[in-house]
């Protein structure tokens, strides 16, 4: 075999050489798909950790620019530059801080128009909070068709916004008409001699995320943090929407592990706060205090207190301030049938429906307060080191005669981008991978359940050596509710996620979710047998009856408190809601 | 026969990469079925989608919502077209109904007849493509080789004063596509679940690599040219000699596709070459079809189609090579004549006493009330139904007596007007389009009725609103709807952009020219509004506006007449 001398030195190709010759085929199989695999890893997207690599990223409807940008890639492999490809579709300009080098090779599409793959990425470039590039050396490929008026548009648009954002452009544009490979080669030859090589470009920047104030927050301690996405993941006419929110991090310091909550402190609805104000008569700027702290009257009611559940002292007040006789003889009745009755009422129906004038502060005194809600976290910061991701559902309830909506869950599904949010990190210490990176994990979850799941698959996608991964998951719609599809197929695609079953029962009212595991039986036994640990996250009664059903099975085939064994040595981990 | 024996320079590996696909798909079967089954993606991965065009799938998705959903972690929303093979378009009602049944269960958008006599249905969820493939298996149809590079659904015209010969050249079409479809067992292993018994030459015609691209034949009836003979691969004109069917003159090479970027592209007219005798015509075309197999281009597929293979290789070395392939020399062409290629319109008697009539479909669409007023239609019916490369619906075989009982239940189910609709809806052709399409750079059918009513308008003003002109109008050059025989024809650019060709006859026998590039909607106002003008002060009697055009050379002299070798002419 000749030594390929512009890839390996002359002692490690002996050295390589001689190890192939002993291997066998089955060795020489794994080592060629390991390798294979590892290339795959290093061309990963903005999740890539290797940040001072250049990035080659694409934008096509025809996979021409993909072809080149891979072709490029090739070349540079070539050369002994390391490079990643990555499609625009993918990357967040937010993201791009990070790299020295970002090369972009983009076809403009009919008049003008990005390809239609890339427009978020296109969109967000454009906006008016774009983020500041000051650190970027860039360079575009444009394709175009000059039998279009706006020839290379989109190419030439992207060209200029990333000088507008303070992008450094290290090579002038290169405009390719149809027949665009000649002028394509051309870039890429000068491309070649700018780019830094492999050895050189670990050392050439440092200067991520330095923490500036490294104090650890905590509940007593949060930090406010910028809502930089709140996206609907649902159809626009699913009555519970689920939604995925973007938070940065920024200078903040939090440390979450995957299957971590944050707490999120909400505010109560504007036109709740509105209406009690009104039925009371009291000024919204009226002082009162909280805690030791003075504020307004509003921004305590707003913030700080519960408006929903009533609380005994409050009837107590309310039943001495109206007078009113059914009140008073709640009041005076037994702890538990006040607290009966209680459960039927909300503190708007107490205070609206029998109007009286309270001292604002005693109102405030005998008001709950307003407890901060636990979200899982749904992002790595492994893989995404300056974001906190959230996914949360709409929440509605009945009460009575009508439906209410949670307060908590309508507070963060109406951020918008720019607004602030205050949270501390929960640490869920039960509910975390297994130490050893050998052990299986099978994750169960319905709806909302897979947050911390995508957190768990992030984090497993940066391990060298992953565990098995099986994945099972519930919702109503396959088209429409399939819950980060787009990043669990691509998971599933790299071998991180191992199996993944799925239940919509929108669809299709035959399965439930241990049905679809038990009938793989086998693997769940085997996997079981391996020492697999099981995690159960989402709604408490599918989630329960799910693992009673499969106790009940592994009961039935090892015995009595088998299952519960499992428990006691805490391979089953539960996050139920 | 070997491939590689003929074409010894084109090792697979040097092939188009479809070839490859084709090469090791073991005969279209690919990993199609575990695609199907596999619960994480709507879509059937890898490439096995371009397989299941061979089987008459198309993947396609939502381009409307790609956006929106890739924002909400989603795949596009996939869905597939599944087109079915109906020679000639002829049905019976209980096949109607059937098939409109199965619309209502696994499609969207209804029923929608195709400019090659045939139907698809949209929106087709992968879970159900399986029971709806059943279904109509069960309906005896099929869709195999609807799409593919293979020999797609023989189309064959119909002359409805005719019935007996109709009937002749419908059977002769239906013995052609027999012949011609794949023989693979991949289909009913994919679709039935029938495990089939394979043999050691499972296609003996085509062998591993099947075509280079579609190869599409078809049958017209003079004098109408109702499918646009010059178009297809391999064209058939019945010649009938004392009201019988003596053979057919034949013509190869047509074809409407080309692509906008490539200068050595173009849609090419079918060349006259000969006649040949009416039961040797399948056999025929099988035989062009192999020479087309083994010398067509597998590199670059964009000049695939046979076409361009005539065109590179010359019609001498055509003639010879199918001389000593189907080991005789086909006859002189004999004199015929067509008069328009739009179906004829209205109630007519044919030569066994029985009465056709045409139900006019606006962009073949049947959908809706329309849905629900032929299946209406149809519960009480006797006659056979035929769909037409007009993309219209022909009620056939109705007796005397039942013409005037058929007559008043048109009437009551509000369907009359459609025997004889406005002359220029009828003439009108178009695309699908968005958002199904992939190919699709502009809207088309979803375009059609307002670029109609503009036109109407248009020809008003003019005064010439009884002439009807053809217009063809499609999403992309790729020519679906055979924009480049149309007297006015648009394709697509970009959403809102067009390219505008004129000057293609009515009767579908000369090309039209490109006369303006990248146009809106205004702009073709501006642009024919002068060319109407002149046309309604300066025209000969019965003078068609693409002749109109040709003759006054107003089209920049850029038209070419081609010579068609018509012996009327």
């Amino acid at each position: 075999m000749q030594a390929p001398n512009h890839i390996f030195s002359k002692q490690q190709w002996r050295e390589l050489h001689s190890l192939l010759n002993e291997l066998d085929d089955k060795q020489s199989l794994w080592l060629s798909g390991y390798l294979a695999a590892t290339a795959i890893e290093s061309t990963a997207t903005e999740n890539s950790t290797n940040l001072n690599i250049p990035l080659i990223a694409f934008g096509t409807e025809t996979n021409n620019c993909k072809q080149l940008a891979y072709l490029f890639r090739d070349l540079c492999r070539k050369s002994g530059i390391n490079v990643d490809v990555s499609d625009l579709s993918y990357i967040k300009p937010r993201a791009l801080y990070k790299r020295d080098h970002f090369v972009v090779i983009t076809s403009t599409h009919g008049d003008g128009a990005p390809p239609e793959p890339i427009t978020p990425f296109y969109e967000a470039l454009f906006s008016n909070d774009a983020p500041k590039l000051n650190n970027i050396k860039f360079s575009v490929l444009a394709l175009g068709d000059s039998s279009y008026e706006k020839f290379c548009a989109t190419g030439i648009q992207i060209d200029h916004r990333l000088e507008e954002l303070g992008g450094h452009r290290f090579l002038p544009r290169q405009d390719c008409d149809v027949d665009y490979e000649e002028s394509a080669k051309k870039w890429m030859a000068s491309l070649l001699t700018l780019l830094p090589r492999s050895s050189k470009n670990a050392s050439d920047k440092l200067h991520l995320n330095l923490p500036i104030t490294p104090s650890e927050c905590n509940k007593s301690n949060p930090v406010t943090l910028e809502v930089l996405s709140n996206l609907n993941l649902s159809s626009k006419s699913r009555k519970d929407p689920i939604h995925h929110l973007e938070l940065a991090i920024g200078s903040n310091t939090i440390s979450v592990e995957p299957g971590d909550a944050v707490g999120v402190y909400v505010a109560n609805p504007p036109e709740l706060v509105a209406a009690l104000l009104d039925a009371t008569g009291l000024s919204a700027e009226h002082p009162v205090t909280l805690d030791g702290h003075a504020l307004q009257l509003v921004e305590a009611l707003r913030e700080h207190r519960d408006l929903t559940i009533p609380s005994l002292a409050l009837l107590e007040y309310w039943s001495n301030l109206t007078n009113d006789t059914e009140l008073t003889t709640i009041a005076n009745s037994t702890k538990p049938d006040q607290r009966r009755y209680l459960r039927t009422i909300q503190v708007s129906d107490l205070i609206i429906k029998q109007p009286a004038h309270p001292d604002p502060q005693s109102l405030i005194n005998t008001l709950r307060p307003l407890q901060p809600r636990l979200y899982d976290v749904s992002n790595s910061l492994s893989a995404i080191d300056d974001e906190i991701h959230l996914t949360v559902k709409m929440y509605r309830y009945p009460f009575g005669k009508r439906r209410e909506e949670g307060i908590a869950s309508r507070f963060l599904l109406e951020l918008q981008p720019g607004d602030s949010i205050t949270i501390y990190p929960h640490q869920n210490t039960r509910f975390h991978l297994p130490k050893d990176n050998t052990t299986p994990v099978i994750l169960f979850a319905e709806g909302t359940g897979i947050a911390p799941y995508r957190a768990f698959i992030q984090k497993l996608s940066t391990l060298e050596q992953a565990p098995q991964c099986w994945l099972l998951f519930k919702e109503q719609h396959f088209e429409e509710d399939f819950l980060y599809q787009i990043d669990i197929q691509r998971a599933h695609i790299n071998n991180v996620i191992t199996h993944i079953d799925t239940v919509f029962y929108g669809d299709s009212c035959e399965a439930t979710l241990h049905s679809i595991a038990l009938k793989n039986e086998q693997r769940l036994m085997s996997w079981i047998d391996k020492g697999a640990h099981l995690y159960f996250c989402g709604k408490r009664a599918t989630l329960e009856h799910c693992e009673s059903q499969l106790k009940r099975h592994y009961d039935f085939c090892l015995g009595e408190g088998k299952w519960t064994s499992l428990s006691k040595s805490k391979r089953i981990h539960r996050n139920l809601y | 026969m070997d491939l590689n024996t003929k074409l010894p320079s084109q090792l697979i590996d040097n092939l188009h990469e479809n070839e490859k696909l084709k090469a090791t798909s073991r005969h279209l079967r690919g990993n199609i079925s575990n695609g199907l089954d596999n619960p994480l993606t709507g879509a059937v991965p890898g490439d096995d989608h371009l397989l299941m065009k061979f089987h008459g799938v198309y993947q396609q998705d939502d381009r409307d919502l790609r956006n929106e959903r890739r924002q909400r972690y989603l795949e596009n929303l996939f869905q597939f077209m599944v087109r079915l093979r109906i020679p000639g378009g002829v049905l019976t009602k209980d096949q109607w109904h059937g098939l409109d049944i199965l619309s209502r269960r696994f499609a969207e958008r209804g029923i929608r007849i195709t400019t090659r006599q045939t139907i698809q249905f949209h929106g087709i969820r992968k879970r159900k493509l399986r029971a709806l493939m059943q279904g109509i298996h069960n309906l005896g149809l099929d869709t195999i080789a609807a799409c593919g590079d293979d020999n797609r659904g023989v189309v064959c015209g119909a002359n409805p004063s005719l019935s007996a010969l109709n009937k002749q050249v419908n059977e002769l079409a239906k013995e052609t596509s027999n012949r011609l479809i794949p023989k693979t067992g991949a289909y009913s292993e994919i679709w039935y679940q029938k495990p089939t018994v394979k043999t050691d030459n499972e296609e003996p015609i085509y062998g591993d690599l099947y075509l280079p691209r579609k190869f599409k034949v078809g049958y017209a009836i003079p004098p109408i040219n109702d499918i646009d003979v010059y178009g297809q691969d391999v064209g058939y004109i019945a010649i009938i000699e004392n009201g019988a069917l003596t053979g057919f003159n034949v013509c190869v090479g047509g074809g409407m596709g080309q692509l906008d970027a490539r200068t050595d592209s173009y849609p090419r007219l079918a060349d006259l070459i000969g006649f040949i005798e009416a039961d040797k015509a399948p056999r025929l075309a099988e035989t062009i079809m192999t020479i087309q197999r083994d010398f067509g281009d597998r590199i670059d597929r964009h000049r695939a189609r046979f076409k361009y293979t005539l065109d590179r290789l010359g019609l001498d070395w055509f003639n010879n090579e199918l001389t000593a392939r189907f080991g005789e020399t086909l006859g002189l062409p004999r004199p015929f004549k067509f008069e328009q290629n739009g179906d004829k319109l209205g109630w007519h008697q044919a030569d066994d006493g029985l009465w056709h009539t045409t139900i006019y479909i606006e962009n073949g669409r049947i959908d809706g009330a329309l849905r629900d007023q032929l299946s209406g239609f149809f519960q009480f019916y006797g006659g056979r139904i035929r769909l037409t490369t007009n993309q219209n619906l022909q009620l056939t075989h109705i007796a005397d007596y039942e013409k005037s009982q058929i007559q008043s239940r048109l009437d009551d189910l509000d369907l009359l007007w459609r025997l004889t609709p406005h002359h220029q809806a009828n003439h009108l052709l178009s695309c699908v389009a968005l958002p199904t399409c992939g190919l699709a750079m502009a809207e088309a059918e979803r375009y059609m009725p307002r670029l109609l009513d503009l036109f109407e308008r248009l020809k008003a003003r003019h005064g010439v609103n009884d002439i009807p002109i053809t217009i063809r109008l499609t999403g992309c050059p790729n020519g679906c709807a055979r924009p480049y025989l149309g007297e006015i024809a648009l394709t697509g650019r970009a959403p809102g952009l067009y390219n505008l060709y004129l000057g293609g006859s009515f009767h579908g026998d000369r090309l039209a020219t490109l006369y303006a590039s990248n146009i809106d909607e205004e702009t073709f106002s501006i642009l024919l509004s002068p060319l109407l003008e002149h046309y309604s002060n300066e025209r000969l009697t019965n003078e068609h506006f693409g002749d109109f055009l040709v003759r006054q050379k107003l089209l920049d002299s850029q038209c070419t007449s081609v010579n068609l070798g018509n012996p009327n002419v």
